[in-house]
């Protein structure tokens, strides 16, 4: 996993990162904060202990990819088809999500704590333990997925829209009352 | 130095493990002990000498009994000297340990319980069930609750923004996420402690 406070894989550009994606399938470490990607499509590769924390993503495609304990905290995704994806233990907190949809995924045990959404979509995805707290500023759509202790603490429920999803798994009020 | 999760279905729960270069490794709050978690170790042909526990309730540590007897030469590290009639190796807070060459601070957590601690080793906190993404540990009144958050908004909250966060339940995060997310205001907050 990167090491919090060592100083970026420089250098930090989407060349880079395509240039380490043609040689490996699976990429481990890469600490690349402040990444821009734009029209980038990423499929079949695993990412281990990656660090993309404060990057954008415009119109970017990822399908058929892997990603743990991965960081995108307060980063920017915008016009992009996220598919087919395993994602465990991975950080979109503080991120904002704008035309984004998420379909056929696992996103276990993930955080969205704090994100922003406008037309963000998350059709047929595994959602296990997963956090969408205090996010006031969340549109979001949920169908067709699993909400087994999804947590949505904090987060207005009349801007969340579920449909064919176990919402009565889901868990909306804190229990101490926060 | 590598740091690998290990989720816990049944439980919910995160076990963590951390590799060192020497192969050597500490394992943090056991919770199960399973084929995964065998598979994740001996895969990397890790050598477990420590295990860290941020807390002590038994029904938290229900892998620790069957790690003892698979790995000998293993010392317990936790606030307590004793659990589940394991000799631990007593920490206190503010206390720097040499652990498998690695430094570990420790940093108490009161509030959650005399026996709740966090780990910080290299850029990584392991914070227990006292503080996971977005929210503090269930505790069991408000005064507690105003303690701890007291506590973690000094010892935690100041620690640098890119320090991870590695919890007992939930995702991981980061300090800057929770220097954002983490709500500081309880309503049920005695007017004294305020």
């Amino acid at each position: 996993m990167f090491r919090p406070g060592n100083p970026p894989s420089k250098p930090v550009s989407a060349d880079r990162l395509l240039q380490v994606l043609s040689r490996f399938k699976v990429v481990m470490d890469l600490n690349m904060p402040g990444l821009q990607l734009d029209g980038v499509e990423l499929a079949d590769r695993s990412f281990y202990g990656c660090n993309f924390t404060q990057s954008q993503f415009r119109n970017c495609t990822i399908r058929n990819c892997t990603f743990e304990l991965c960081f995108f905290d307060f980063s920017s995704h915008s016009s992009g088809s996220y598919s087919d994806l395993r994602a465990k233990n991975c950080v979109f907190a503080c991120s904002s999500f704008d035309r984004i949809t998420f379909t056929g995924s696992d996103l276990i045990q993930c955080s969205f704590n704090g994100i922003t959404g406008t037309e963000l979509v998350i059709d047929d995805c595994d959602l296990l333990h997963s956090r969408f707290d205090g996010a006031p500023n969340l549109d979001l759509q949920v169908i067709n997925c699993n909400l087994k202790q999804t947590r949505f603490i904090r987060t207005p429920k009349d801007r969340l829209s579920f449909s064919f999803a176990n919402e009565e798994d889901a868990v909306f009020v804190d229990r101490e009352g926060w | 130095m590598r740091v690998y999760s290990h989720f816990a279905v049944n439980t919910l729960s995160n076990t963590y493990l951390v590799g060192l270069p020497s192969g050597r490794a500490i394992l943090i709050d056991p919770a199960t002990f399973d084929g995964t978690l065998l598979e994740l170790i001996e895969h990397h042909s890790y050598r477990v000498t420590c295990i860290l526990l941020t807390h002590s309730n038994e029904e938290h540590l229900a892998g620790l009994r069957t790690i003892m007897r698979v790995y000998t030469d293993v010392r317990i590290c936790a606030a307590m000297p004793s659990i589940m009639d394991l000799t631990a190796i007593p920490v206190t807070t503010g206390e720097t340990l040499d652990i498998c060459e690695s430094s570990v601070r420790v940093i108490g957590m009161p509030g959650y319980g005399r026996d709740a601690v966090a780990f910080l080793i290299g850029g990584f906190l392991f914070s227990g069930p006292a503080l996971s993404a977005g929210e503090l540990g269930a505790v069991s009144n408000s005064y507690a609750k105003a303690i701890l958050l007291a506590n973690i908004a000094e010892s935690i909250l100041t620690l640098p923004d890119e320090t991870v966060i590695l919890p007992f339940y939930g995702p991981p995060t980061t300090v800057a996420v929770e220097r954002r997310t983490l709500p500081t205001e309880d309503p049920q907050k005695p007017a004294e402690l305020a």
